[in-house]
């Protein structure tokens, strides 16, 4: 019951782009197509959730022990990025088709702020590595959903008429702010 | 003189985040009082003038099969310092910045301009560039910050402005607030563009 | 050859470097630290649960360790001997992760001098009104050499609707503060008491 609070929460209540403010830059720049989008969500999904487990076992296993909290953010950083580079390692050999629907999109992952975000947002919580994989998992999953909706909304701007200082990204600005206003339903949930 | 325009395309041409659409993540998310926009501005700021300064006097030395990675590990040093002296002299600042502060590393002007800038440029106009992108960040954040907090809670960094009377819009300090206040400034910006 | 030393040499040297010097800065830096936590979040707490002591807590703390956990004693003395003394206590399984209280404990007359939340992250108007005043004071003046029970386990304590795991977990980081007094009790008092002393 516990976890499905907290998948719930964390998908709809507290997505980390609507309510969180995390990960803005990259939700801004690969959402003007619908194919482009849901790759990036595939590979966030895949990369968050990963890396929170990692920096969390890093914590856990050599951060707390030797007394080094303060590095967090240099090691966590470290982490992800080489975590990053071996995964894009790894499927350019062996995964040719995912590597030719994702490849562009894993090395822009590491300055994805949600990616940081997350496993510094787990740390800080104090959960478990249970509880650690179920919130990142389905923070990354409100990712991917805000984000392939919002392509949704920004191809239709394709063929509408939008006022000449609108267009682009403050047009974008604007209807991720409604789309935020309309999570904000799902607070009357929890 | 081109030391003087790389400091003052900073405040106007290539001004974070309105010209270069960079940074949004602390540009929305501590925008909700001026006082913390102005402090996630200066600490942006802070650790954008030593990267920039430190990784132009090292371009000659770090090979460039591995240079991401050191300038990674550069600017988390230098927003390790930023916690640490927050911490110590800012604890409530701190505090309201909470996981914003150790997210400059992800910052995305601050490794742009490494890579784009200070790793092609001398000393002396890495500083310069560092310094005006760096101010010209803290004033967006902090005109931007001020809408929001006047408009949503009636105050001016903590000083009530209207008197009691004012009922505050408090649909701008929260989320969809920040995104749909930052766009129509992205708008009246695109005003005064050719 | 030569390139992958020189790699290995640049990497290493920055790293290595940044590692000491952030570590020397986060040394000489650790008391302030401390200092700030002590006057913003520990403070107020300290200062909300103890009234009517000669001495300013946070200035007299003191260190000590049970069972190997370490425990940061903040006492309260009147006329020299130790009447109340907060600490800082962990409850698990808050909805949003592990919730601190910082409790206080009435020597005179063995009663929960107070409760106050100094770190905690639950959600805004549903777990957190668990850790407002109007909830906490139920513990207010409860006697300690009882255990803590929420009232579906047959104790005393209320749960705050809509606010079930947050009010497990304070009553659990009460419970367990509680244990520490009730096992150790003179222990700490003596303690407290000589330091004091010896500080004057």
């Amino acid at each position: 019951m516990k976890f499905i609070f907290m998948i719930v929460s964390a998908i709809f209540v507290n997505n980390i782009i609507l309510a969180k403010y995390l990960g803005n830059c990259p939700f801004l720049g690969v959402s003007q197509k619908r194919d482009s989008a849901i790759g990036m969500a595939l590979a966030v999904v895949f990369v968050l959730t990963m890396s929170s487990i990692v920096t969390w076992i890093f914590q856990k296993a050599f951060l707390e022990p030797l007394n080094l909290v303060h590095l967090q953010t240099v090691v966590f950083i470290l982490v992800i990025a080489g975590f990053v580079q071996l995964t894009e390692f790894y499927v350019r050999k062996n995964l040719k088709n995912l590597y030719q629907a994702l490849g562009i999109f894993l090395p822009l992952i590491t300055t994805n702020c949600a990616v940081l975000g997350v496993a510094i947002l787990c740390i800080r919580s104090s959960y478990n590595f249970i509880e650690t994989a179920i919130f990142a998992f389905s923070s990354s999953v409100g990712y991917g959903l805000a984000i392939t909706l919002f392509s949704g909304i920004r191809e239709r701007y394709e063929i509408c008429h939008i006022p000449r200082i609108f267009k682009g990204t403050a047009i974008a600005m604007v209807s991720v702010g409604l789309m935020a206003l309309a999570f904000l339903g799902f607070k009357g949930m929890a | 003189m081109r030391v003087i325009s790389e400091f003052t395309k900073g405040f106007w041409k290539d001004i974070p985040p309105f010209r270069l659409v960079l940074g949004l993540c602390p540009t929305l998310a501590v925008t909700s009082a001026a006082k913390n926009g102005l402090g996630m501005g200066l600490a942006t700021a802070f650790v954008l003038v030593c990267s920039n300064v430190i990784i132009s006097f090292l371009r000659k030395i770090i090979p460039s099969e591995v240079r991401i990675a050191s300038y990674i590990v550069l600017i988390a040093s230098f927003v390790v310092i930023v916690e640490l002296v927050t911490q110590a002299y800012f604890y409530t600042l701190y505090e309201q910045l909470g996981i914003f502060i150790p997210l400059i590393v992800v910052n995305c002007i601050i490794l742009g301009r490494a890579e784009a800038f200070a790793s092609k440029n001398s000393v002396i106009y890495s500083f310069a560039d560092g310094l005006g992108i760096g101010l010209g960040f803290t004033i967006s954040l902090t005109v931007l910050a001020s809408i929001r907090e006047i408009l949503g809670s009636g105050t001016f960094f903590g000083m009530s402005v209207f008197g009691k009377s004012y009922l505050p819009f408090s649909f701008l300090v929260i989320a969809p607030g920040a995104f749909i206040c930052l766009g129509v400034l992205l708008a009246v910006m695109n005003v005064f563009k050719k | 050859m030569s390139k992958m030393v020189k790699i290995v040499l640049v990497i290493g040297v920055i790293g290595g470097l940044s590692g000491t010097s952030l570590t020397a800065l986060k040394n000489s830096l650790n008391t302030r630290i401390e200092a700030q936590k002590d006057i913003y979040i520990r403070g107020p707490a300290i200062k909300e649960i103890m009234k009517n002591v000669e001495n300013d807590p946070a200035a007299t703390k003191k260190e000590m360790t049970f069972d190997g956990v370490k425990y940061v004693f903040y006492p309260g003395f009147k006329g020299g001997k130790c009447i109340a003394v907060a600490f800082e206590s962990i409850g698990p399984g808050g909805f949003g992760g592990d919730i601190k209280l910082m409790v206080g404990f009435n020597f005179e007359n063995s009663t929960i001098l107070g409760v106050a939340a100094t770190e905690h992250h639950e959600t805004p108007g549903i777990g957190a009104r668990a850790l407002e005043f109007s909830y906490l004071s139920q513990y207010y003046g409860l006697p300690y050499k009882e255990s803590f029970k929420l009232k579906k386990d047959g104790g005393k304590i209320d749960v705050l609707t809509g606010a079930s795991y947050s009010s497990t977990a304070i009553v659990s980081a009460v419970e367990n503060a509680a244990q520490l007094i009730r096992n150790h009790q003179k222990e700490i008092i003596e303690t407290l008491e000589k330091s004091y002393e010896s500080n004057k």
